[in-house]
């Protein structure tokens, strides 16, 4: 079994590199862009106030956590086939799946994987290209310890990001379209993931609840790590949380899995 | 004068039209609506925790910024009523041969593509933001006197022009780079550059947004003209500038279609 969900990694794999030049053209106008938006309007912040921090972070450590979080949600960013489910719904083209010897769960789940293999090694050429020569120029350090740590929050991050656009597309059981779900979630995520400000600015009760939401996983956390913001140790106790808001989602998922093939009709239309 | 009755009538037809769509699907307006309205919601929500720490940001304090939010709303909107899902159809046009039917009717295909679908749930999109920008101005310390409105309109209409030639320009982008939905990606993710105040930038990043990409001028400079933070005087240049790049991107885009090759060949 293991060998066919190897060869579906591979053909996603070469599949991706067809669409490398509008992988390459969004993800890196996409990570310089929002980087730099962010970037200008905190330094703009910082100019403002006649206090030299906001919570834990001066000017240099906010800029760089926001290049970080922007980089962690890039990287965590749901991919095109977990959106394309929707449309093989509606078109009846989800009887191919259902006919071949394996899980759908798990032939989605690897080609996703290996559409995200080229992915990420397009999105680290560029961020090492352009963060480096930054990196150096503003004497900051990425801390090892935390990348290291960072490694298994953004692999969390990217399974929520994929289940969270798996579990919208699979409502185009019941719904003509379901890309204005997955706009409202990209939205949502862009807003409570961290991305655009650390949790920590927010008021104390917010945060409190934003630490049991999944949000932060895809971008804060991650980031917070990288910069050493956060020690590792202190962010030990949120991983059985992650996994637990996996498990949750994917328990989510496959119950509208389950009910969905119900009402299916084969037809597609 | 004829012409623009004519091309006034034919808009009419293409909002009948989406009209009569629209009405069979209603779960689409409800959605879309829902969709935007959260899309204000976080940029509102993004500049409510900017001002928990601070009182102003290059020069806007939050009544200010509302002004601003307000002004870039109401732009969004009409951009998605007119424009946005017409862009979004162009590549495919291109990579279909759908263009072909546009270049066969009687009028200019920079009208007819840009603006043959009429996004009706927008409409009340457009609404509420420009109940939101009353609301932001009516709650703005400081009075607007009758010539900063009159400006602001001409501004708001000026940033409504470059909406569409930038558009326009992507759009004959991708004649000559068939099937790359990826230009509307570089468009979406450069026209965020937009969705703040000017003044936050680098200066050379602001000077690259009045005249090369002018961004500035689709919300952020009616939103100053309102506020009385820019006037006539300080700005009149965009005016002859944004017709001479509406009628290099005219150009362009009639250059673009001579080199259109159908999609059988």
């Amino acid at each position: 079994m293991l060998r066919t969900y190897r060869a579906i990694v591979r053909t996603a794999l070469s599949q991706s590199m067809e669409y490398r030049i509008n992988f390459l053209i969004s993800s890196s106008l996409g990570l310089i862009i929002g980087a730099a938006i962010h970037i200008f309007l905190w330094n703009a912040v910082y100019d403002a106030i006649d206090h030299p921090r906001i919570g834990a972070f001066d000017r240099k450590a906010m800029l760089f956590y926001i290049g970080c979080a922007t980089l962690c949600s890039v990287l965590t960013r749901a991919y095109r086939k977990e959106r394309e489910i929707a449309a093989e719904i509606r078109s009846g083209e989800l009887n191919k799946y259902l006919i071949k010897p394996f899980s759908f769960f798990g032939f989605v789940a690897s080609f996703s994987l290996g559409e995200r293999l080229s992915g990420w090694a397009f999105l680290l050429i560029i961020a090492a290209v352009f963060g480096f020569p930054i990196l150096y120029a503003a004497n900051l350090s990425l801390s090892f310890a935390g990348i290291c740590a960072a490694i298994p929050f953004l692999l969390c991050g990217m399974v929520l990001n994929f289940l969270f656009t798996l579990i919208i597309a699979l409502l185009a059981f019941w719904f003509d379209e379901v890309w204005t779900f997955q706009v409202m979630k990209d939205l949502l995520l862009w807003f409570l993931s961290g991305q655009v400000f650390p949790m920590s600015v927010l008021p104390a009760p917010i945060q409190q609840i934003a630490h049991w939401l999944p949000f932060q996983y895809i971008a804060y956390v991650p980031a917070t790590l990288m910069t050493g913001q956060q020690h590792p140790t202190e962010l030990l106790p949120y991983f059985p949380v992650v996994l637990f808001h996996i498990g949750l989602l994917l328990l989510l998922a496959h119950w509208i899995w389950q009910k969905g093939l119900l009402r299916y009709g084969a037809f597609g239309g | 004068m004829k012409t623009v009755v004519r091309y006034l009538r034919l808009w009419e037809a293409f909002l009948q039209n989406c009209l009569m769509r629209e009405m069979e699907f209603r779960s689409h307006f409800v959605l879309t609506f829902i969709m935007d309205i959260l899309w204000y919601a976080v940029q509102l929500g993004l500049f409510e925790v900017l001002y928990l720490h601070t009182t102003a940001i290059a020069g806007f304090s939050h009544a200010d910024m509302l002004v601003f939010l307000g002004t870039l709303y109401v732009t969004d909107a009409i951009d998605m009523v007119l424009f946005s899902s017409n862009f979004w159809r162009f590549p495919e046009y291109v990579r279909t041969g759908e263009l072909d039917f546009f270049l066969l009717r009687p009028v200019h295909p920079a009208f007819s593509t840009m603006l043959r679908y009429v996004n009706i749930p927008s409409l009340a999109n457009l609404l509420f933001a420009i109940g939101f920008l009353l609301f932001a101005i009516s709650v703005h310390p400081d009075p607007f006197p009758l010539d900063h409105i009159l400006a602001f309109l001409l501004f708001l209409a000026l940033g409504t022009l470059v909406t569409y030639f930038l558009q326009l320009f992507f759009a004959a982008l991708s004649i000559f780079l068939v099937a790359t939905e990826g230009i509307q990606f570089v468009f979406y993710n450069i026209s965020q550059l937009g969705d703040k105040p000017d003044v936050i930038y680098h200066r050379t990043f602001q000077r690259m947004l009045y005249t090369i990409f002018p961004l500035a001028l689709i919300a952020s400079v009616p939103a100053q003209v309102l506020l009385g933070k820019l006037t006539m005087l300080d700005i009149w240049w965009t005016i002859p500038l944004v017709a001479v790049l509406l009628w290099l991107t005219l150009r362009f885009f009639d250059f673009a279609l001579r080199h259109y090759a159908s999609a059988s060949s």
